[in-house]
């Protein structure tokens, strides 16, 4: 604990000096603007809660991948890698505090968002189920540091780990419902979501925000965490091997 | 004894893929070599040597191939884990640092990751800063620092566990004279405090200096192990004598020849015997200011290893 702790800990210091990676912050009000626009001009307040979900969650995501699961390219570019692997204290907890005090930070695309919808166009969808939200939210950002821990695993192992990620970005986006429901998308893509976290903290979330009563909350939650949970024990096997391997080979690059 | 290994070799595959089929370079071909406790160890050899992929198996980053290789008594594969308490590893110039961090930030994770109480950590992170100079910067980022001072940064960072055995990687890449000199004033230390020391370096003067053996690499084999003064004498290189005169002295038995420069003869013989007959027809002539010079470590490493230059 004390080591997830220290990651953490030197994850704000880091991030408090590199700005500039807090870019994704600024991405959030053209989603916002986006979306608002649309479902206002159209006259669709029952669209009101998607628009302000999805620039949320994307936010939260790119955080993941804009920053999180950079943390070990960045370790093994500067060589601390190496210095982690011949140091006493086991490495995967310092890196998931370093990516856990990431998705933290995760959490304030939510809170511009709302602002950002109140301040511009005076509206704001009421939460009508408080506890599912946070509870929902909560899950959503433990199961995106498990992830954000896989994909920095993969991107450790792969060479051009940014192309690959900006690319991931867009079926995630589709099959995980945070821009269209997934009942929308072609039927042959909708089981495919039910595998990404996020189509169940977006569904979640909808429907905490809807009035109607959420029906099964707790499995649905439990999905989420359960999903967060797979991840992260992936991310962790895959770590073990990449540094097993990086012993043998002199190297953690796959390709 | 600190470090023993034995028929050491370790290669690498080129190539893709998670198991890579390529090409196989060998780093360490049968390397032997034994470092007792508290010895200032020196590491040399031209560049792809192997000396960065010795240190890396004794700091348990990489796997040997073959052969055993032994840090304080604890295998580098069963007995890792020990190892890593006790060993630190220092390297040179920008790599294994955050520029975003400070110093003493940089102290702090590097404390807990050599698993140290808060308490304890605090207290260490302030004496190193405070022993290395650094108290008054400890609190800017390294990337702001001088060169100098990034080596300090790497020193305290390597000195965070309180090793008995640390690793240096060409440390005094980018030194100026005076932080080398510091530097090499701080090695003494280190070992005075019991610690034992291995350091590779390109700097002949400052392994002749600091070290109490040193070991020539080449190609990952030994050439040889021994005192710097030792290796010089059984190198059989020839001795010079330098004299103010202008007396000839190129009829003496062993004289190979000699060269004047700003007033200062140069005289090259073949060996102690030579050199002594020169010294004692100078001195019998009334030349005053005359002296035999052994030759320099890095005489003996060109001699060994040949003058390659760029060539590796
Ligand atoms: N991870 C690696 N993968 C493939 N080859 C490697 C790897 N590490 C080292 N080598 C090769 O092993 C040989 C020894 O390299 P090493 O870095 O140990 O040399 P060195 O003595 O430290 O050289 P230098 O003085 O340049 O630092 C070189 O031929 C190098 O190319
Ligand atoms: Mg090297």
């Amino acid at each position: 604990m004390r080591l997830f702790l220290s990651g953490a800990r030197t994850q704000f210091w880091l991030v408090r000096r590199h700005p500039d990676e807090l870019l994704t912050l600024c991405t959030i009000p053209f989603t916002v603007v986006m979306l608002l626009s649309i479902v206002m001009h159209a006259a669709r307040p029952d669209l009101i809660a998607n628009a302000f979900l999805a620039p949320t969650l994307i936010g939260l995501w790119g955080f993941s991948t804009g920053l999180a699961a950079e943390v070990l390219v960045g370790e093994r570019w500067t060589s601390t890698l190496e210095l982690g692997m011949a140091a006493p204290g086991s490495l995967h907890p310092v890196y998931l505090g370093r990516i856990s005090a990431v998705m933290l930070l995760g959490v304030v695309p939510l809170g511009e968002t709302w602002l950002l919808g109140k301040l511009l166009f005076g509206v704001a969808p009421t939460v009508h189920h408080p506890w599912v939200f946070w509870a929902a939210m909560a899950a959503s950002v433990f199961a995106m540091a498990g992830t954000s821990l896989l994909l920095a695993v993969t991107m450790l192992l792969s060479k051009n780990s940014n192309n690959y990620l900006n690319f991931i970005g867009f079926p995630i986006y589709l099959l995980s419902g945070v821009m269209v429901p997934v009942q929308y998308l072609p039927e042959f893509l909708q089981p495919l979501s039910h595998v990404i976290f996020l189509s169940w903290s977006a569904d979640l979330m909808r429907d905490s925000l809807a009035a109607a009563p959420v029906a099964g909350a707790g499995w649905r939650l439990l999905a989420i965490v359960g999903l967060g949970v797979a991840a992260l024990v992936g991310g962790r096997v895959l770590l073990a091997l990449s540094l097993r391997r990086a012993r043998e080979l002199g190297t953690v690059t796959y390709a | 004894m600190s470090v023993r290994v034995q028929d050491l070799t370790r290669t690498f595959r080129k190539g893709k893929g998670w198991r890579p089929k390529g090409d196989q370079v060998t780093a360490l071909d049968g390397l032997t070599l034994h470092v007792p406790e508290h010895e200032v160890h020196g590491l040399l050899g031209p560049n792809g040597a192997g000396k960065t992929t010795l240190c890396k198996i004794l700091s348990t980053i990489l796997l040997p191939t073959s052969g055993t290789a032994e840090v304080l008594g604890h295998d580098v594969v069963s007995g890792a884990a020990e190892i890593r308490r006790h060993v630190g590893i220092v390297f040179g110039g920008e790599r294994g640092l955050y520029g975003k961090l400070t110093a003493r930030q940089t102290l702090r994770y590097w404390a807990a990751l050599h698993l140290l109480p808060d308490a304890r950590a605090k207290e260490r992170t302030d004496a190193l800063l405070t022993r290395l100079g650094l108290a008054d910067k400890a609190d800017d980022l390294v990337e702001t620092f001088s060169r100098g001072m990034k080596q300090r940064v790497h020193l305290a960072r390597g000195l965070i566990g309180d090793p008995k055995l640390i690793l240096f990687d060409e440390p005094t890449t980018g030194m100026d004279p005076v932080a080398a000199r510091d530097f090499r004033e701080l090695i003494t230390e280190l070992r005075d405090e019991g610690r034992t020391i291995l350091i590779t370096t390109h700097d002949m003067d400052e392994a002749e200096e600091v070290c109490d053996r040193v070991t020539l690499i080449d190609n990952g084999r030994v050439l040889a192990t021994e005192t710097p003064r030792g290796l010089a004498e059984m190198s059989g290189l020839h001795r010079w004598v330098e004299a103010e005169t202008t007396l000839d002295v190129t009829g003496i038995p062993g004289v190979v020849g000699t060269e004047t420069r700003n007033g200062l003869l140069r005289v090259k013989t073949t060996d102690d015997r030579a050199a002594r007959a020169v010294l004692d027809f100078l001195l019998d002539n009334g030349v005053r200011s005359v002296h035999a010079v052994p030759p320099r470590l890095e005489d003996v490493y060109l001699d060994l290893i040949g003058r390659r230059g760029m060539e590796v």
